[in-house]
């Protein structure tokens, strides 16, 4: 499929972001490089990398085996293991702070109108993403063979041995978040410039953030016992296993990836207007006075270093794509989507040589 | 031209910029070892004014370095703050269609306006002389030249001046915040279009070879954009973008290729040209742009009666949704 | 001193007609391009978007002549685009003409809902002049 002739589409929702609501816009204002609802895709990645790093270290102390998972999870907590309880607690904290954050990306994204023509391939892939994040986190939590894993197997009616652990280890556990690392050099693909690093203000208050939780609610180390009447659960990771049945986890989550890979086709179709090019243009505005329908405005544009300018701005819902700026243009900025002048100019100068 | 109007000039320029009324001063200075040449120079303090110089040599239009071409223009944090800048007649012309336009901030300049006594074009002068020139002094009708090898002589000044000076409408400027006054400036023509007239009287024939002729000589260096006052875009500017510029101009010496961008740059300043003269001054390759120039001029006033920079107010009529007054052929 | 190589482009008797989308549609379209073999229509959404620029580009190209054909005025479908055009070609026709093409190579016409041949008859005479080398030099 060629993207020339692909159309774009706009979000229904679109005045949430942009329309009378405007909550993310409201909720960006002030503290522009510590406010997470900006970072809230690299605050993700930030999670995953803290997840890579804790479970490559907790992999030093665990037994992957059916009768030592549990003894070697206890042994990991105890003060046997320096800092053991506090890599273990941070495991499972970041995981869920891993959820959260890529949730709230995605609705961003959404909002923001990010997940159609071109970025379809980074929605695609970051359902992807979301659906295998969820499937580690339910198989990290039946590896330390206590009550909630077992709760969490008897959901899915499986008859757990050593083979089947195993597999849940070494297939799940570990070789997933392998394939999670090749899908996000395509999550990023086609993105210039992503902003995938928070900045180093936000990353110290989030993982401070983290280890103060940590150090306030640690997992407590009777969790540990097989036959527990109550534990805490986990809503963030685990509220699959308090549906129902399997059946209707399996339909619920189905439901969820159905929509969330249509998103990207559901919308009106938006019609042809002119473009400025905000790099180029000069602001001398005479596009501006031209216009019959006054759909340009006049707008600072953000040219990096602290630095702004003056440009004109087209307001889409205005434009009747007449193309009285395109020609008025002495720069040669404006171009009208559907007649570019580069294009014609080919068409007329091959009638003219043929 | 008497050395009394330079000290004035000095003078009032050391005065404001000592008072803080203005940030820097830019004028003109003498080009050294170059008799008959000068440069424009940007005077930051008092020290500085001695070096400022104003002649009939002075050709540049400082608006385009004040005004236009802003890595010239030196940074004015303050809201307050100002630049003073020298213009003759046709520079306040192209100070003001720039100010209609929006492109420049009239309240940020200090405008020295000095009567013109017509510029003289050196480069023609120096190419009728046996040898180079030694010294050189305008008394206001005849130039007195001093020659390397020690002959002196006495010319006509009418023949060596600038060809828009022939025909200047605007001797003295029409916007300034301070008058110097000159005893020896030019008088004003009122009959500024009657020798287009005449030329435009010819055969179209003999007009085309005469024009394409001289343009065959152009190497798209591309010196009357860089000059002209109402070439705003600068680094954004079609001709400099390569890609962009392909579809258009391949450049090549090719005649169609010469015709397409001087088609592009004057038809960008149909309806803008204020017949300053700075692309014919600049042209290296000395082909009469001035035929163009004076042709739009003409047009603007026969078809649109309008002429650019008259005033601060009037638009350019190709920007103009409905003009009434339009009288087209 | 250097010399220009190559002159401008020769006569091939072809003509570009520029035409926006309401002055000329549906069959009275296919009627035109039928009649006109010598013509070429290229398509704009409207008269305002002609550029003399990309005008004179067609003539450089090789092109004989262009015809800009709009709506009538006070009858444009985006208000102005036809007084702009019309001011625009005629400025671009002055410019060319001071740089030695000749002017009547660019021609603008409005459709005349009580002259409908007039489109025919313009192209016919430019295409007349142009044989008699009057217009091209």
């Amino acid at each position: 499929m060629s993207l020339k002739n692909s159309y774009r589409l706009s979000n229904p929702f679109n005045f949430v972001i942009n329309g009378t609501l405007g909550i993310f816009d409201t909720l960006k204002v002030g503290f522009a490089s510590i406010n997470p609802l900006n970072h809230l895709g690299s605050l993700t990645l930030l999670f995953f990398l803290v997840q890579i790093l804790s479970g490559f270290i907790l992999s030093f102390f665990y037994m992957p085996s059916l009768e030592h998972a549990n003894n070697s999870v206890k042994y990991i907590m105890s003060d046997m293991v320096p800092y053991g309880l506090f890599i273990r607690t941070l495991h499972r904290y970041a995981a869920d702070a891993m959820i959260i954050f890529a949730t709230l990306h995605m609705f961003r994204k959404f909002f923001a109108n990010r997940h159609t023509s071109t970025r379809s391939v980074g929605w695609y892939v970051g359902v992807g993403l979301l659906v295998f994040t969820v499937i580690i986190t339910i198989s990290g939590y039946i590896l330390p063979m206590d009550a909630r894993a077992d709760a969490i197997v008897s959901f899915f009616g499986l008859s757990i041995n050593s083979v089947t652990f195993l597999i849940i280890y070494r297939a799940i556990h570990v070789a997933l978040p392998i394939l999670v690392f090749a899908m996000l050099v395509v999550h990023f693909f086609r993105i210039s410039r992503p902003p995938i690093i928070p900045t180093l203000a936000l990353t110290i208050i989030s993982l401070g953030f983290v280890a103060v939780l940590i150090g306030l609610f640690p997992i407590p180390a009777d969790e540990m016992k097989m036959k527990l009447a109550k534990y805490s659960f986990d809503w963030v990771g685990l509220w699959t296993i308090k549906l129902p049945s399997v059946q209707i986890s399996q339909v619920v989550w189905g439901g969820i990836v159905g929509i969330l890979l249509l998103l990207p086709f559901v919308g009106k179709k938006i019609k042809n207007a002119a473009v400025v090019d905000p790099w180029r243009c000069s602001g001398c505005l005479s596009c501006k006075s031209l216009c019959p329908k006054n759909a340009i405005v006049e707008k600072q544009f953000n040219v990096g270093r602290g630095k702004s300018k003056k440009v004109a701005f087209v307001i889409r819902k205005k434009c009747q794509a007449c193309g009285v700026c395109v020609a008025g243009c002495l720069p040669q900025v404006i171009e009208l989507e559907g007649r570019k002048t580069a294009p014609m100019l080919e068409e007329v100068r091959d009638l003219c040589v043929e | 031209m008497n050395s009394n109007i330079l000290e004035y000039i000095k003078e009032t320029v050391k005065e404001a910029l000592e008072s803080g009324k203005i940030k820097a001063f830019l004028g003109y200075t003498d080009v050294e070892g170059i008799p008959g040449t000068s440069r424009p120079y940007l005077a930051e303090t008092p020290e500085d004014v001695d070096n400022l110089t104003f002649n009939s040599f002075c050709r540049q239009n400082l608006i385009r370095l004040g005004g236009g071409k802003t890595n010239y223009f030196p940074e004015l944090p303050g809201k307050k703050d100002k630049l003073g800048i020298m213009v003759k007649g046709c520079d306040s012309r192209s100070m003001l269609a720039n100010t209609a336009e929006g492109k420049l901030d009239r309240e940020k300049l200090w405008v020295v306006g000095v009567a013109c006594p017509g510029t003289i074009n050196i480069e023609r002068l120096r190419a009728t002389l046996p040898a180079e020139i030694k010294t050189i002094k305008d008394d206001g009708t005849n130039l007195q030249i001093e020659l390397v090898n020690g002959d002196g002589m006495k010319l006509d000044r009418e023949e060596y001046l600038d060809v828009r000076c022939l025909n200047c409408k605007v001797t003295k400027p029409l916007d300034y915040n301070f008058f110097i006054p000159n005893d020896t400036m030019r008088t004003p023509t009122t009959h500024n279009f009657e020798w287009v007239e005449q030329y435009q009287s010819k055969a179209f024939s003999e007009r085309s070879e005469f024009i394409q002729s001289h343009l065959a000589r152009c190497t798209l260096c591309f010196a009357c954009r860089d000059a002209c006052p109402a070439c705003y875009c600068n680094e954004n500017c079609i001709m400099d973008r390569p890609k962009l510029a392909e579809p258009f101009l391949h450049k090549s010496n090719e005649l169609k290729n010469i015709l397409m961008y001087h088609f592009i740059h004057y038809y960008h300043l149909a309806d803008r040209c204020t017949g300053c003269g700075e692309c014919t001054r600049a042209c290296p390759e000395n082909i009469p742009l001035n035929l163009i120039t004076d042709a739009l001029g003409h047009m603007q006033k026969t078809a649109w009666n309008f002429e650019a920079g008259m005033s601060d107010k009037s638009k350019p009529p190709l920007l103009l949704i409905k003009n009434e007054e339009i009288l087209e052929d | 001193m250097r010399r220009v190589e190559s002159t401008l482009p020769e006569k091939n008797g072809k003509i570009i007609v520029f035409f926006c989308e309401g002055s000329l549609r549906g069959k009275h379209l296919d009627e035109h391009i039928e009649r006109h073999k010598e013509a070429f229509f290229v398509k704009m959404p409207c008269g305002g978007m002609v550029n003399p620029v990309v005008m004179f580009k067609s003539l450089m190209d090789g092109a004989d002549g262009v015809v800009v054909y709009t709506c009538p005025e006070f009858d444009c479908h985006n208000f102005d685009g036809n007084s702009f055009s019309k001011r625009r070609v005629f400025a671009g026709r002055k410019v060319a003409e001071a740089l030695g093409v000749h002017p009547w190579r660019l021609v603008h016409i409005e459709r005349d809902p009580l002259d409908p041949g007039l489109l025919t008859r313009t192209i016919v005479q430019m295409s007349r002049n142009v044989e008699s080398a009057e217009v091209i030099p």
